[in-house]
């Protein structure tokens, strides 16, 4: 389904200093099954963009669809896949992933069956009973997608979630995750600090502005599909990336602006 | 290995202690009145355990002690989770609960007898209130400390108020309620010694020291006093375990 922001602005209100902007005027939209990746430097407001489409941040104005239908609050259509170590310790493997389901009030044989279906999608077959803390950081990531995916949304949000993990175990899980996203082809808004990666998965990737964040601008990755790491050899990955680079330089460069008034 | 190295370092301190205590009594205080020696000790247990007073006295005292624990555990889970869950709720119990828990509880005791009797209802009723207040506080502060990032998880996947307090802030708070529950027995096993004190039992652990210390009879006073330990000890280890079995994933006790 198709995710559109129009407009957005986020403030953030501080004792005793004017309130601080955050977001303003952010617009972007991802296609339906299309992903898209923000990167930003730090501080951007990255996540708080996806914290509002997950109805996880009051906005101060403007407004968020996803199929035309406006996203107010925690929203059924919308999943968000946390930074690491988000899982709940006393649950297992397939407890965390039935979680979504169990508070939807799913019927507990269809949530078994779902359940099982994720943890194979996921390459976690036989460590279903395991618990968070007797995983790897990789594998903890691979359930924290599975319990997102679980609740079949429409739209998936990524906040950074590989970047605890290691090089390797990093690269892997953008492997994993697009093979992932072949199976359940999700409308995707992917969150990092790592152009690499944003080039390596996405369709599209949009560069913000230092805070107050807006989109400056949108790069179309022209890499085909299916992607294995050899596209990372590539002389367009190369160029993309340095392209990328290069812009987010110049954009730490340019001093800080002021918010405009709503 | 870790666990074989310190279970004999328990074990030695153990022997050591007793060895010391032994010969400080033998050699020192030469007065059993003043400090019987431990084979004293030992022997007047024998004796008590032999004609079946002492475990007549322990099921008494385990009795009250279990109903009133088990009743005043349940009573602070439930009033932790109330005044966890709700911040107004909270800002008008909590000075009551501080005050409860701060108070000396037990010299409520003859009060209690006037209410419920002197047989076990007012015994029950001391050691529940001994143990809630311990618990409250400690499953308070479980549930407020709920990881943040978990309550985002549970809200952004659906859950209702409902499901994130039982499925996400009692089970995050487990530790903290056992731990609770650990100081609360600590105060339990002191309450047996009050209640009986005051309480014209015909039975029981505490009776059986405020006898013992009535006619100086000191070796059978420690007989009681390591009874009660024991128990106490008992039953801490008993919530270790099960927050061990319960919370694997805390590799420490939060208390």
């Amino acid at each position: 389904m198709k995710l559109r922001v129009e407009n957005l602005q986020v403030m953030f209100d501080r004792a005793g200093d004017p309130p601080l902007t955050v977001l303003d005027r952010v617009d972007l939209e991802v296609q339906p099954a299309e992903f898209v990746s923000v990167v930003g430097p730090s501080g951007c407001g990255k996540t708080t963009l996806l914290r509002c489409l997950g109805g996880l941040q009051a906005v101060r104005a403007g407004r968020i669809t996803v199929a035309d239908r406006p996203v107010a609050g925690v929203d059924h259509r919308v999943a968000m896949v946390f930074q690491s170590d988000s899982l709940f310790p006393w649950r297992t493997v397939a407890g965390n992933i039935a979680f979504g389901l169990e508070v939807r009030r799913h019927p507990k044989a269809r949530t078994a069956r779902t359940v099982n279906e994720l943890v194979g999608l996921v390459g976690l077959a036989g460590f279903e009973r395991a618990y968070p803390h007797q995983l790897s950081g990789g594998m903890r990531q691979r359930v924290n997608l599975a319990r997102a995916l679980a609740v079949d949304p429409e739209v998936l949000l990524m906040d950074e979630p590989f970047s605890s993990l290691d090089m390797q175990t990093r690269e892997a899980m953008q492997l994993e995750l697009l093979r992932i996203w072949s199976h359940r082809r999700k409308t995707v808004l992917f969150v990092t600090h790592q152009i690499e990666e944003a080039v390596f998965l996405s369709d599209r990737v949009l560069l913000m502005s230092r805070r107050p964040g807006l989109i400056r601008k949108e790069i179309t990755v022209s890499l085909g599909r299916p992607r294995n790491s050899r596209a990372r050899h590539t002389p367009e990955f190369h160029a993309l990336v340095d392209g990328l680079a290069e812009l987010l330089s110049q954009e730490l460069a340019t001093p800080q602006r002021a918010a405009v008034e709503p | 290995m870790g666990g074989v190295v310190r279970f004999a370092r328990m074990a030695l301190s153990g022997i050591v202690g007793i060895i010391v205590w032994q010969v400080w009594a033998t050699f020192v205080v030469r007065n059993p009145l003043f400090l019987p020696a431990p084979y004293a000790v030992l022997r007047s247990a024998i004796e008590v355990a032999r004609s079946g007073e002492l475990l007549g006295n322990i099921l008494v005292s385990l009795s009250y002690f279990a109903v009133g624990s088990a009743a005043g555990f349940l009573g602070g889970v439930f009033l932790g989770v109330f005044l966890g869950a709700s911040q107004a709720v909270a800002e008008y119990i909590d000075p009551w609960v501080s005050a409860a828990y701060t108070a000396p509880l037990v010299a409520l005791t003859p009060l209690l007898i006037i209410w419920f009797g002197i047989g076990l209802w007012s015994k029950t009723v001391i050691i529940a209130l001994l143990v809630i207040f311990p618990v409250t506080i400690g499953t308070v502060a479980g549930i407020r400390s709920t990881d943040q990032t978990l309550l985002e998880v549970a809200r952004s996947l659906g859950a209702n108020r409902a499901d994130t307090l039982r499925k996400v802030m009692v089970p995050w708070a487990l530790s903290f309620i056992l731990s609770g529950a650990r100081i609360g027995v600590g105060r339990g096993v002191i309450g047996i010694f009050v209640a009986e004190l005051f309480g014209g039992a015909s039975k029981g652990i505490g009776l059986m020291i405020n006898n013992a210390a009535q006619v100086f009879n000191t070796p059978l006073l420690f007989v009681g006093i390591i009874v009660l330990a024991v128990m106490g000890i008992g039953v801490t280890t008993l919530l270790r375990f099960l927050e061990r079995r319960m919370a694997p994933w805390r590799t420490q006790s939060v208390v």
